[in-house]
């Protein structure tokens, strides 16, 4: 098992977020977690690479527990988070966003490589690479967030909800990325509200309300479940 | 059976630990309370004069000499002195049973509203039977506002503002001269140059920091410098607290007035020291008020402070002429290891001031005392100032005989030269430029 | 008509030398704001305690001012890091109020430790090797604040190249940018929110031992400068080193020049207009974020 929660339960300010989570990733899987507005997506992602401390239970990843690590560290066990809302750093270059995600690396040519890898990945991304983040569109701003995550040569790749706020046309694009980078090897955390090409797309799936995991199984199951259906699929 | 003893005795020995923890502390509270009360019964009465001072801020330097003065003031009055001053050679106050004078001080940080709450603070909380300082004028303004709501005295020796004593209060009293004083004095110095040195003086400029010290000064000084047919080119205000003064000198110099007169701090004058060397500019003198006279103002410029004309309440030329200066002087010395200085000088008759009316009232009832400081009377060879004694006009209630000496930096050191009975140098003027020094 | 030609080249000699020594001072405060979001209200007493270290090294041990800067420097950085670690850490979680208090209670502090310690006097160093002044036509420029300025410029440059062009600079910018996200690539934000402050401490500090050459040196002198750096800060912009740079010499140049023609008495209210008609214009300052 590559990562694994046990059981989590966290907390903001004592308002309960998450209540004794567990699931699982295994090496070259693409899992999703689903689920509404505020049921605590984001909150696992946060507790995973370190923003947010679990009050109770346990994470380990490639078998070292890593729940106490700060955020520094966890990057540098190999796990990458690409935040909700893209985060860049809107005042550097995009070149300097992809640099600042290769800052936990050493090797000045690996680096070099990786760039040109991402740049290879993200075409657009090369032609601008001097342009300030904040003057990329919503689209271009995605591929930046996801790429800048990859520079850090993860094992891991954590993506919250790539798909936010990008026209039907991109979310589709954004997704042939994802499965592209699985593809290639990447190991992914899926976090999405576009449940049904989240579904199609992954392997596993947990499904969580209100801070708990209600059903899980693998995407084909969870699509034809009437739960899904229903709730998810408007069907 | 042994062991549960040792047990249960091992277990009273650690509640006992923390009782007798508690216990203790608890006897060493109630023996300092006793000491503190017996303490205090033991001795006679104690009058609290208040004090308010600008202990922080950046005329805590200054405070702290003023700080001397008062402490100096209350130890001649306490214990016995062989001085040639009243109250020196008894112990306590001998007119209220011999009762001692506790002085305590409020910060104003040098802030008028602090001031005010300071002085609400010593009156009502502390208990104190008069009021003593507060250096600036906006804050004895606003200080001696509370004490005339209150009705007790507020005794003044070190803020100038005339408007003080145009407001006619009751329970207001000043004992040193003001800046309408000063005005009048370097009047009567400049007609005394003209005549000694054949110099032809028509111009001046005043230059002046622009809280209401500094700016009812330059009014005074253009009154009078104006009634005595002198042309104010220009009357220049900056802020008391500027890094920079070159704009205010580079105004000057485009005057090019025959003398400037400068009502400045001394953080400010330190820095147009500097300024005026850089710049070069060269008067044919410099009057300046305050700044150059404060005790850390020679030490900060060294050379550059020479030949500057300032004013001083304190003239040490008067220890040749009073034995009770000289001893004062000296008991200072061996108190402090320092000489002592004018701020201390200005604070010591307001607190002898306060307990002679006590003393003469033999009472602290405001009234009686009110009573009493009015009919002061006090002969110059009883004071260590430069003043002609003690004695308030009935309405204002000014020292009229209060004044001012006029000193010059010559070799780093303060020369009285004005007025002519005190003067201990020859003055230099015209001002010796910067280049040619 | 020269002659005001002479004292207009004169003040703005004048104003664009001081305005150096303010675009460092407002510099160090703009970092430490950009990074952590914190006030430094303390701000004025580093630069106060810069400048007793210089006045110590001179008096005790004969080092001119010039020559004690770099250790100058390497203590106040040293002082900025132990106050992060001790206090400023502590608030960085805490309510905004907290982070207000804790910088103004230190900014008290520090006074009162200074007068405790040394005293409330006024010292000057006397006759340091950048004194004197040249004379060019008429116009006077005061070595020592030529000194200040020079020196201002090429550590506030030298900082400039450590926050735009290192590794550790571009960091900061990120935690300054957005601190959770530069956590997740892998940037220890505590220890780099450390070196900020005290960087941004060294600035101050250094601007100080530079100052002490011409200014004199008195425990409450903070206040003044700090004043000036607000005013600063604000005016280029929150968090913009570059707005800080140009506001700088902004102020210094408003300040002498204005005082000259308007009045003195209104000098620093024309840098206060100054900063009220940008924001007009522009809310955030010259060059805020
Ligand atoms: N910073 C925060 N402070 C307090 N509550 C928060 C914070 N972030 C999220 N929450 C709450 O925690 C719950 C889970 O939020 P989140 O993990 O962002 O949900 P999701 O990503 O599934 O939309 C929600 O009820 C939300 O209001
Ligand atoms: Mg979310």
């Amino acid at each position: 098992m590559m990562l694994e929660v046990r059981d989590i339960t966290v907390d903001y300010d004592g308002v309960v977020a998450l209540e004794g989570v567990s699931f699982s990733v295994e090496r070259g899987e693409v899992v999703s977690i689903i689920g509404p507005n505020g049921a605590g997506k984001s909150t696992i992602l946060r507790t995973i690479s370190g923003l947010l401390r679990a009050k109770s239970g346990s994470i380990s990843f490639k078998g070292k527990e890593i729940h106490n690590l700060p955020p520094y560290r966890v990057v540098e066990h190999g796990i990458a988070h690409t935040m909700e809302g893209r985060r860049l750093f809107g005042l550097l270059s995009i070149e300097k966003n992809l640099l600042l995600g290769a800052y936990t690396q050493k090797n000045k040519s690996s680096i070099h490589n990786k760039l040109e890898e991402i740049y290879a990945l993200f075409p657009i991304l090369k032609e601008r690479r001097k342009q300030l983040a904040q003057t990329l569109s919503g689209g271009e701003q995605q591929m930046l967030a996801v790429g800048r995550s990859l520079m850090a040569q993860p094992d891991l790749l954590m993506l919250d909800e790539p798909s936010l706020g990008l026209s039907p046309v991109l979310v589709k694009k954004i997704f042939e990325t994802v499965k592209d980078i699985n593809q290639k090897g990447m190991t992914l955390l899926l976090v999405e509200q576009n449940v049904r090409e989240a579904l199609e797309l992954c392997n596993r799936a947990y499904v969580l309300q209100t801070g708990r995991i209600v059903t899980q199984g693998s995407g084909k199951e969870l699509l034809s479940s009437d739960l899904i259906r229903k709730a998810y699929l408007g069907i | 059976m042994i062991e549960k003893r040792t047990e249960i005795s091992e277990r009273r020995r650690t509640m006992f630990k923390v009782k007798e923890r508690v216990f203790s502390v608890l006897v060493f509270t109630v023996v300092i309370c006793l000491c503190a009360v017996s303490l205090s019964l033991g001795q006679e009465k104690v009058v609290k004069i208040g004090a308010i001072y600008p202990l922080t801020g950046n005329l805590a330097s200054t405070a702290m000499s003023s700080k001397r003065g008062l402490e100096l003031a209350a130890d001649i009055v306490n214990n016995y002195y062989d001085l040639d001053i009243p109250f020196a050679r008894t112990k306590g106050i001998p007119g209220l049973n011999g009762a001692q004078v506790k002085i305590i001080i409020g910060d104003s940080r040098g802030d008028p509203k602090v001031g005010m709450g300071e002085a609400e603070r010593l009156i009502k909380s502390e208990g104190c039977v008069g009021l003593v300082g507060a250096y600036q004028s906006s804050v004895t303004k606003t200080a001696s506002q509370v004490a005339e709501r209150y009705g007790v005295p507020f005794l003044n020796s070190d803020s100038s503002s005339y408007a003080l004593t145009a407001r006619g209060f009751k329970w207001y009293f000043r004992l040193c001269p003001s800046n309408e004083t000063w005005a009048q004095n370097l009047v009567s110095f400049i007609k005394q140059v003209e005549k000694e040195k054949k110099a032809t003086i028509k111009t001046l400029v005043i230059l002046h920091e622009d809280t209401e010290w500094g700016a009812s000064s330059a009014d005074m000084q253009k009154k009078y410098f104006t009634q005595a047919g002198y042309k104010v080119l220009d009357v220049i205000a900056y802020p008391a607290g500027a890094t920079d003064v070159n704009s205010e000198v580079l105004r000057v110099m485009k005057a090019k007035p025959d003398i400037l007169v400068m009502n400045n701090y001394i953080t400010d004058g330190i820095l147009y020291t500097r300024t005026f060397k850089t710049l070069n500019y060269n008067p044919q003198h410099f009057l300046t008020w305050c700044g150059c006279s404060e005790p850390g103002y020679i030490p900060a410029v060294g050379k550059d402070g020479n030949y500057f004309f300032s004013y001083s309440e304190f003239a040490p030329e008067l220890a040749q002429k009073r034995a009770v200066v000289k001893q004062i002087m000296e008991l200072y010395k061996k108190k402090y290891g320092e000489n002592i200085n004018e701020n201390t000088v200005r604070a010591i008759p307001a607190v002898l001031l306060m307990v002679d009316a006590i003393n003469r009232a033999k009472s602290t009832d405001p009234a009686k005392m009110h009573k009493a400081l009015m009919e002061t009377d006090i002969p110059a060879d009883q004071l260590i100032s430069p003043w002609a004694g003690i004695k308030f006009d009935p309405k204002t209630h000014q020292n009229i005989y209060a004044r001012y000496v006029i000193v010059q930096i010559l070799n780093q050191a303060y020369k009285c030269v004005w007025p002519p009975e005190l003067a201990s140098a020859k003055y230099v003027w015209p001002w010796p430029e910067w280049n040619k020094r | 008509m020269e002659q005001l030609g002479k004292l207009l080249i004169q003040m703005i000699i004048s104003g664009v030398m001081m305005g150096f020594v303010f675009s460092l001072i407002a510099m160090g405060l703009t970092i430490i704001w950009g990074v952590m979001n914190i006030i430094n209200f303390a701000h004025g007493e580093f630069l106060m305690i810069g400048m007793f270290f210089s006045f110590f090294f001179f008096k005790y041990v004969s080092i001119d001012p010039l020559f004690s800067l770099p250790m100058v420097a390497v203590l106040l950085f040293i002082i900025g890091f132990i106050t992060y670690h001790l206090l400023i850490k502590k608030v960085l979680q805490g309510p905004v109020l907290a982070q207000l208090v804790v910088t103004f209670g230190l900014s008290i502090f520090l006074v009162n430790l200074a007068v405790f310690l040394w005293s409330a006097d006024y010292r000057m160093i006397e006759n340091p090797i950048a004194s004197g002044k040249i004379s060019l036509a008429g116009i006077a420029v005061s070595i020592p604040e030529l000194v200040a300025s020079i020196g201002s410029m090429i550590i506030g440059a030298a900082v400039y190249w450590f926050i735009k062009r290192t590794k550790t600079g571009m960091a900061i910018q990120a935690i300054s940018m957005d601190k959770d996200a530069a956590a997740i690539m892998g940037i220890n934000t505590d220890r780099l929110n450390a070196v900020s402050f005290a960087v941004g401490v060294m600035c101050v500090g250094v601007a100080g031992a530079l100052l002490s050459n011409f200014y004199y040196v008195f425990p409450e002198v903070g206040s003044f400068f700090g004043v000036i750096a607000f005013a600063t800060v604000a005016l280029g912009g929150f968090g913009s080193i570059e707005g800080a740079m140009i506001a700088g010499v902004i102020v210094g140049l408003a300040e002498i020049v204005g005082g000259f023609l308007l009045a003195p008495a209104y000098k620093y209210a024309i840098v206060f207009a100054i900063y009220l008609a940008v924001v007009l214009i522009k809310p955030t300052g010259l060059k805020g974020w």
